[in-house]
């Protein structure tokens, strides 16, 4: 897989590192990713139950 | 151009007479086998028959050449060259008989699509009748009307688009019929046709062309409006028609291509004909 | 399935495409093998036996009366609970719903709480492969019925009996068959919702974006041209998966009635207050791929306002997008017969009523073009009938009275006087155009013909709203986070404390316990804990007073245990709540809301329904032989089938024949 770099700040990247350490990661990257992926699902989700609502609601008996 | 559209018409229509009731690819396939012939003769008296058939041959030979080498690098490679000289020579001799024939073919197609593009309205069906002003004038400050005669009947009020210097109304076909619409501007007054119903095979205008050239080459099934009108074209779009086979509807044209195709190559031999 | 595999489950149009019939060689309608007795049902969605007696009494309905004078007409016992999938369900396969798996229209995921279709469900491609910015689905998607046991058509091929089953409700994706099948109730549009209609305006005051069932788009007119795009499904071809779209354009004669709609390369002129017919769209996704469906425009006002009305976008039935018929040619060679035709389950426009987009004589009109083709698809299918059984249905009875009871019930909290003295007469003559189809049907038949006429549950008026989940907090069953929160909750339990809640409602008639075990955050242990709950919640239900009327809310609440046999009970919900007259669950609670409220006058225009105990709601049955069954059911119904053709019913059947032993000849 391809990988690209971003930029974040120091001050938030040396918390990133205590967590990580702390959360037992085995690294910042795969903490990173892991926060990324959970946040995005999130977003993904909430757009999909809008969906999934107004597919139900075709349904006359519902309003 | 009317005079010899209306030439064309003629003799497409004779050609087609004898089949008109009958099913729509026998009409189809005489035209094709036709439009072959017409096309081979041409092809005979344009093209340079002997250097055709001496390109043809040098290809033959230098394809076994190919074959029989197999060791000579360099008898391949030089045998390989003159193929490719000889190919060029071919398409060289085959260009005039091609220029030559593109005005008739773009006129013979321009024949089948009046013939086979379209079908008559069925009776209940609709279509929309629109008629383009020419540049300049305005579909607002136009006073066209339209009389329909008994079997079509007029549903809409005049729909004036400025942007597209257009005015449409809606058609109901209402009984089976050859029709003219007569439009009414001020004055003046044209016609345009519409056919409703009917299993002969009859040519169907679309389009009736305005005074230039080339709308005129392109619709022939009617005479040109005169230019005074300031009308650019007025039309009634007629439904599409489909040739069916073995449960497929195809496309007049392609079946046609098909068929000279087939027609083309079935009967060189018979002409001697080198393509 | 958890809560993101059904999220992913929402029908993108790479799905719908990869969810294409298959051109199956195989496939081909059962032999037409001669049969001695035949068996034709029409099957009228919602006829009530009441309303049908009296009219039958009253004259109102010759051909009903003639057929009940010639065998019987009887009451006929209907599911619980008596909404039509379910319903139908228990006559498709001969079983109550424990046998079939359907309890409700809408089920939910355990894991999640989050309300499901019962009926079918479609999921997505999982592997799929980023070419670029196009995403390719590597395993196609696929949609199944979720509807278990064998269906009644497939037995009879078992045995060789031909049979035509067109519409029947609660067979989308239509069960595997040779027979010849077209799908029904629960067939989606192809944006892949129960119908989802498009509204263009240029007033400005309708634009809603959260009304049921319809997306309104506010338009301006520019230079006397509306530029417009119609939606279509999710394209899930691209990475961020938008909705595809088709533009077009209106053009508007600046002072008349007329304007033109110019989309793909179609033109057509519309008056005011005009119907288009079907026309065909096609959805590009991606160069090569693209999802074709049949709709049609209803312009309703030219001037001073643009309104123009699109329906749901039916899948297309010569080229379709999702499985609507077996074999698939069933489909293509109607439409090859009649032109495109309705395929959406359930094709009036309900919602366009409800949100004031079509009025009661446009709703009319539409529902008339149902009706319309109906009759003559039956008529054309009467005229093949040569062996077997055909089966047919007919919804207008069932939607006219969802949508007109208003008025002509003057109790009604939504009755208009003046609507009333046009449309006050619209059931009884949606009943009078049943009676002219059955007479019809009844002039073409042979003397060897079994004809039956069922509907799949009566109907009542629904002058009040039950909101079951605010009736479960207020009786310490249902805990919300923040219990000072008053105003209407968002839906799908957000913000229940499932920690502290017991029970919960979802779908129609369905309550649920909060199971340890079951339920992702459940809470009442399996055993005499939850059992003892639910009789407490049943008892509790089954008193509960309306204090405007002083009647009772509910006639019953019927355990599952109790009333369920077969395979699939353990999946029903826990009560089923069976309404008393004039009450049903509100349109909040199904989804999972809990508004302020527990009762609340109904003044939707939707104000007829069937929600109630299974005791008060049966349908009709009628057949032109006696019918010897005292008290005939759904189920009874399928088992008659199977004793007309002399076939063994199969041990999941439960019914008995309507009819004496030796004497349906």
């Amino acid at each position: 897989m391809s990988q690209e770099k971003i930029k974040i700040e120091k001050a938030l990247l040396d918390k990133v590192r205590r967590f990580a350490e702390m959360s037992g990661y085995s690294s910042v990257e795969e903490f990173v990713t892991h926060v990324l992926e959970k946040e995005i699902a999130k977003i993904e989700e909430a757009d999909s139950e809008e969906e999934i609502k107004k597919k139900l609601k075709g349904l006359g008996y519902i309003g | 151009m009317a005079t010899f559209n209306a030439v064309i018409g003629s003799l497409f229509g004779l050609a087609v007479l004898p089949f008109r009731a009958m099913n729509p690819w026998l009409a189809m396939i005489v035209i094709s086998v036709l439009t072959g012939l017409l096309m081979l003769a041409v092809f005979r008296w344009t093209s340079n028959q002997e250097g055709i058939h001496r390109a043809k041959e040098a290809i033959k030979a230098h394809l076994l050449e190919l074959r029989l080498y197999k060791d000579s690098m360099a008898q391949q490679m030089r045998s390989q060259g003159r193929i490719l000289a000889a190919n060029g020579r071919y398409i060289l001799h085959a260009l005039r008989p091609m220029l030559v024939m593109i005005v008739p073919v773009m006129l013979i197609l321009i024949q089948l699509n009046l013939w086979f593009g379209s079908r008559p309205l069925a009776p209940g069906e609709t279509a929309i009748l629109k008629v383009k002003l020419a540049a300049g004038r305005s579909p607002l400050a136009s006073d066209i009307s339209v009389d329909a005669p008994a079997g079509i009947i007029v549903e809409t009020l005049p729909l004036r688009i400025e942007e597209e210097r257009e005015i449409d109304w809606r058609l109901r076909a209402a009984a089976p019929g050859v029709y003219d619409l007569t439009l009414k501007a001020g004055s003046d007054s044209f016609t345009k046709s519409v056919r409703v119903g009917g299993s002969l095979l009859a040519p169907i205008s679309n389009v009736r062309p305005g005074p230039s050239f080339l709308d005129q080459v392109f619709n022939p099934g009617e005479k040109p409006l005169p230019r005074a009108l300031a009308v650019e074209s007025v039309e009634v779009d007629h439904p599409e028609r489909r040739l069916p086979l073995l449960g497929l509807r195809l496309h007049w044209l392609i079946a046609y291509f098909a068929l000279s195709i087939v027609f083309g190559f079935a009967l060189k031999g018979v002409f001697k004909v080198e393509i | 399935m958890n809560r993101r595999d059904f999220i992913k489950a929402g029908a993108g149009a790479a799905t719908l495409l990869a969810l294409g019939p298959r051109a199956d060689a195989v496939m081909r309608t059962a032999g037409r093998k001669a049969t001695p007795r035949k068996v034709l049902i029409l099957g009228f969605d919602g006829m009530d036996p009441k309303m049908t007696a009296r009219w039958m009494s009253e004259g109102k309905l010759p051909a009903f009366k003639r057929l009940a004078a010639q065998g019987g007409f009887s009451p006929l016992g209907t599911s619980i609970p008596p909404q039509s999938p379910v319903a139908w369900s228990n006559f498709i396969a001969g079983t109550n719903p424990g046998g079939h798996g359907i309890f409700d229209f809408i089920h939910r995921d355990p894991k999640t709480y989050f309300p499901t279709f019962s009926a079918s469900a479609t999921e997505g491609s999982t592997k799929t492969i980023r070419l670029g910015n196009i995403v390719f689905p590597i395993k196609s998607g696929s949609v199944r019925n979720l509807r278990q046991g064998k269906a009644f058509w497939q037995v009879l091929e078992e045995h060789d009996v031909p049979a035509t089953v067109f519409k029947i409700p609660a067979n989308y994706p239509p069960v595997d068959s040779r027979q010849r099948t077209f799908s029904g109730m629960g067939t989606p549009d192809i944006v892949g919702t129960y119908g989802t209609l498009n509204y263009y305006t240029t007033e400005s005051k309708l634009v809603n974006e959260d009304i049921g069932g319809a997306t309104v788009h506010q338009v301006y007119v520019i230079g006397n041209r509306v530029d417009a795009k119609l939606p279509g499904p999710i394209n899930s071809f691209k990475p961020d998966r938008p909705a595809a779209e088709i533009d077009f354009k209106i053009y508007l004669d600046p002072s008349n009635a007329v304007a033109r709609i110019s989309i793909q390369g179609q033109d057509f002129l519309l008056r005011e207050k005009e119907w288009s017919g079907w026309k065909r769209v096609s959805f590009p996704l991606i160069p090569t791929q693209s999802v074709g469906g049949i709709c049609m425009f209803y312009l309703k006002e030219i001037h001073p306002e643009v309104k123009l009305y699109v329906s749901p976008i039916n899948v297309d039935p010569a080229r379709p997008a999702l499985p609507v018929s077996t074999p698939t040619s069933y489909g293509e060679d109607l439409e090859k017969k009649f032109g495109p035709f309705f395929t959406k389950g359930l094709p009036a426009d309900t919602s366009a009523l409800e949100n004031d987009i079509l009025n009661e004589e446009e709703f009319l009109q539409q529902d008339g073009f149902v009706l319309e083709e109906s009759r003559t698809m039956l008529d054309y299918e009467l005229g093949r009938f040569e062996a077997g059984l055909l089966f047919y249905y007919i919804s207008s009875t069932d939607q006219r009275q969802h949508m007109f009871w208003r008025l002509f019930d003057e109790k009604h909290p939504a009755y208009d006087p003046a609507l009333a003295k046009a449309f006050g007469g619209t059931i009884e003559s949606t009943y009078r155009q049943a009676d002219e189809i059955l007479d019809r049907a009844l002039g073409r038949i042979d003397k060897d013909t079994i004809v039956l006429v069922m509907s799949d549950h009566g109907f009542n008026p629904y002058y009040r709203s039950f909101n079951l989940n605010t009736w479960l907090r207020a009786n310490g069953y249902l805990k919300l986070q923040n219990e000072f929160k008053e105003e209407d909750l968002d839906w799908a339990f957000a913000g229940t404390n499932w920690m502290k809640t017991r029970a919960y409602g979802v779908g129609l008639n369905g309550l649920y316990i909060n199971e340890k075990g079951r339920e992702s955050e459940g809470i009442v242990t399996t055993g005499p804990d939850k059992d003892n709950l639910v009789r407490e919640i049943a008892r509790k239900l089954e008193e509960f007073r309306d204090p405007k009327t002083g009647e009772k809310v509910l006639a019953r609440a019927y355990v599952a245990k109790d009333v369920y046999t077969g395979a699939y009970v353990s999946s029903a919900p826990d009560i089923i709540l069976g309404f008393n007259r004039g009450y049903r669950i509100s349109f909040k609670s199904p989804l999972g809301r809990v508004p302020k409220d527990i009762l609340e006058d109904n003044k939707a225009k939707w104000s007829g329904d069937h929600m109630g105990a299974a005791e008060i709601m049966p349908g009709i049955v009628l057949a032109n032989r006696p019918v010897a069954a005292e008290r005939p059911a759904l189920y009874d119904v399928t088992a008659t089938i199977m004793d007309v053709f002399d076939i063994e019913k199969p041990k999941e059947m439960i019914g008995s024949s309507l009819f004496k032993k030796g004497e349906p000849g």
